[in-house]
């Protein structure tokens, strides 16, 4: 029997969502500040707008405060976090509508979910004409939805429940005993990465390319965000082609690793835990991006798209590295990454669908669930060809080491069968609105794993069901699915509950 | 005989474009055929953007040859996304007196570049792009305007006010 929500319930739904958007809304002041010493007064004025909707939020918290502070539970947690990542985008377009580069408000709602999913697409107008501080703020929605926005709070005002909404937003480890803490370590590594990855770039900038120190800046500070929370949009509208230099796509290469990796992994490295080797997850993710990289290589060696080695190296594992770290960076352009095809296409599709580390920026299926699936495999080939009275041990390292158990093994399977249908059915509806298999498989592919890598599907004249369809897929693919379906769940509940 | 030969030869000459006229082409063009175009030299037309990335003997610009580098968004409205290509050129070629590159309210200097069309170049490994023989400025930059609406700060300040005087009297009920 359904349970139908309190009037408490939704209060505190409304209460930890209120405050969660003000906060989103608050993250404004980043780019406000960027637009009055630039001088940009028109997105300035759309940006205190977007402040003071946020502050309102947290007014409309405050009025429906629950008199007693009630602990959050699991369900209210999920619900909480999925619906932050729905009406988040709908505060952050503010911005990005009244910038004037977008034919229409589900453009820039569009644009603003892609941010915060750190999935990269866009269909935004004219970027290259883009003001600085518009462009800043598209790349800071990559960084708050690469931590988590939710997480971000977490930092603060961690609490009782504060575990549902951590784990609502795809996140599995928990470094520390408190969450809070875990939050606050997260937003350190995030930290030193920023200092060292903007210095790098920077430095790089001026140095190497000869960009003028500020100019450098703006664009390390931008790439840095869009490469270690994996989200891939770029302030020039040639994405990384736009930087002419090895040196560049080497940082950017190294930040894009840095994003895919969880942030256990972040923690075991700074402690220089060693046998890191034997992780699992560590494993899965090498041998899954050295497969990729090389069924791609040689896809490309034999269409002879690039005639050298060096060539055929730099950018085929640039791509490759940009895919399955869910990043969408491109050193070549959509017309020329359409047209690899067979081998070159798999391995493409392949790196975007498996994605990077679990707890980590990026999105898709996740090393940890492809590594607990090839073993569950490799178990029952073992069981079924030993001695039926034989018993198999089923252990694996991650961190430490870990009883494969059947509740594990089935609900990672599950998630793994519900990305693999999200994938299809994206490519379905791409293909309904004519799209050819090749290119509608790739671009539903790239939503759905928030990857952001395009081969010209995604474009402002494209259908809006299509468009509907892949903001969904980059929502429910952020999430992994199950926040999604709690607030499914609670919906129905609060219509056919008793 | 010779003689009709000869005048057919001179009417195929006179007609047909010489073998080695130079391509005036798109962005989007050599973007769809490449291989059509690889080695060969192209012309194209358009704006530079972003940045002058001047170094030692060389200076890479990012010429677009979208809407916008004729009518700018301010002026014409919206026309797609960007199209454009890195183009090489020599430090000889580039001059500070085009104007600053376009970008949030520039319209970038509009500039005729003859070049080769190096398609997946091993020099650049595997990059495309346009390495300029010639480099010819047709219009400087400009600025484009960019016009301030009021309405949105007013708003947003407005209401900033009434969160923070509902803030304040929420700490005099709370005192």
């Amino acid at each position: 029997m359904l349970i139908r929500p309190t009037q408490d319930d939704l209060r505190y739904i409304a209460f930890d969502l209120g405050r969660i958007i003000a906060i989103a809304g608050a993250a404004g002041l980043l780019p406000l500040g960027w637009a009055i010493f630039r001088g940009e007064w028109g997105p300035a004025g759309s940006f205190v707008l977007m402040i003071g909707v946020g502050a309102l939020a947290a007014v409309a918290a405050d009025l429906v405060r629950p008199s007693r502070r009630h602990p959050v539970d699991w369900s209210h947690g999920l619900v909480v976090t999925a619906l932050t990542w729905l009406l988040a985008p709908a505060v952050a377009t503010i911005p990005l509508y009244m910038s004037g580069h977008f034919a229409n408000w589900l453009d820039s709602y569009f644009d603003a979910m892609s941010g915060l999913t750190t999935t990269g697409l866009s269909l935004l107008q004219d970027l290259d004409h883009l003001s600085e501080s518009v462009n800043i703020w598209r790349h800071t929605l990559h960084f708050l939805g690469g931590q988590g926005i939710v997480l971000a709070v977490l930092a603060f005002i961690a609490g009782s429940g504060a575990l549902s909404l951590y784990q609502g937003e795809g996140r599995d480890d928990r470094i520390f005993p408190s969450v809070g803490s875990t939050a606050r370590f997260i937003w350190l590594v995030s930290a030193t990465h920023a200092l060292v990855g903007i210095g790098a770039l920077t430095i790089d900038g001026v140095f190497t390319q000869g960009f003028r120190f500020s100019r450098s800046l703006f664009h390390a500070s931008t790439i840095f965000m869009a490469a270690f929370d994996t989200g891939g949009f770029s302030p020039q509208s040639t994405s990384v082609t736009y930087y002419h230099s090895a040196i560049y796509e080497v940082i950017v290469a190294v930040m894009m690793v840095a994003g895919a990796m969880s942030f256990g992994l972040h923690h075991a490295i700074w402690n220089r835990t060693r046998k890191l080797g034997r992780n699992l997850e560590v494993r899965t993710i090498i041998a899954s991006l050295g497969l990729t990289t090389a069924v791609t290589v040689i896809g490309l060696g034999l269409t002879g798209v690039f005639t050298d080695a060096p060539s055929l190296v730099r950018r085929g594992f640039f791509q490759v590295l940009s895919a399955h770290s869910g990043t969408g960076f491109s050193t070549v352009s959509s017309a020329e990454l359409s047209r690899w095809s067979g081998l070159a296409f798999a391995g493409m599709a392949t790196a975007m669908a498996l994605g990077g580390m679990a707890s980590s920026t990026a999105g898709g299926v996740k090393a940890f669930r492809v590594g607990v699936t090839l073993k569950t495999i490799v178990d029952s080939i073992k069981a079924a060809l030993l001695p039926e009275r034989a018993i198999v041990p089923s252990t694996f390292t991650h961190f430490s080491s870990r009883r494969m158990t059947p509740e594990m093994s089935k609900s990672v399977m599950v998630i793994t069968l519900l990305y693999i249908g999200l994938y299809l059915f994206g490519a379905t509806v791409g293909i309904s609105y004519g799209q050819p298999l090749q290119a509608a498989m790739f671009e539903s592919i790239s939503a759905a794993a928030n990857v952001g890598l395009s081969v010209g599907v995604t474009s402002p004249s494209m259908p809006v069901m299509l468009e509907l369809t892949y903001i969904f897929q980059m929502w429910i693919g952020r999430l992994e699915f199950i926040a999604v379906f709690a607030m499914i769940g609670f919906g129905v509940s609060m219509v056919a509950g008793e | 005989m010779i003689k009709r030969i000869t005048a057919l030869a001179a009417c195929i000459f006179l007609v047909a474009p010489p073998a080695f006229a130079i391509d005036k082409v798109t962005v989007s063009e050599l973007e769809a055929l490449p291989w059509n175009y690889a080695d060969e030299e192209v012309q194209i037309v358009g704006e530079v953007i972003g940045d002058y990335a001047i170094q030692a003997t060389q200076v890479w610009i990012q010429v677009n040859d979208d809407a916008y580098a004729t009518s700018p968004l301010a002026e014409g409205g919206l026309a797609g996304t960007n199209s454009g290509i890195g183009v090489l050129i020599s430090r000889s070629h580039f001059s500070h007196d085009w104007g600053p590159p376009g970008g949030y309210r520039v319209r970038g200097p509009i500039v005729e570049v003859t070049g080769i069309f190096r398609y997946n170049d091993g020099r650049e490994a595997g990059g495309t792009y346009i390495e300029a023989t010639k480099v010819e400025v047709l219009e400087e930059s400009r600025p484009i305007a960019a016009p301030f609406s009021t309405g949105p700060l007013l708003y947003g300040i407005a209401i900033l006010a009434l969160v923070g005087a509902y803030a304040a009297l929420r700490m005099r009920v709370t005192d």
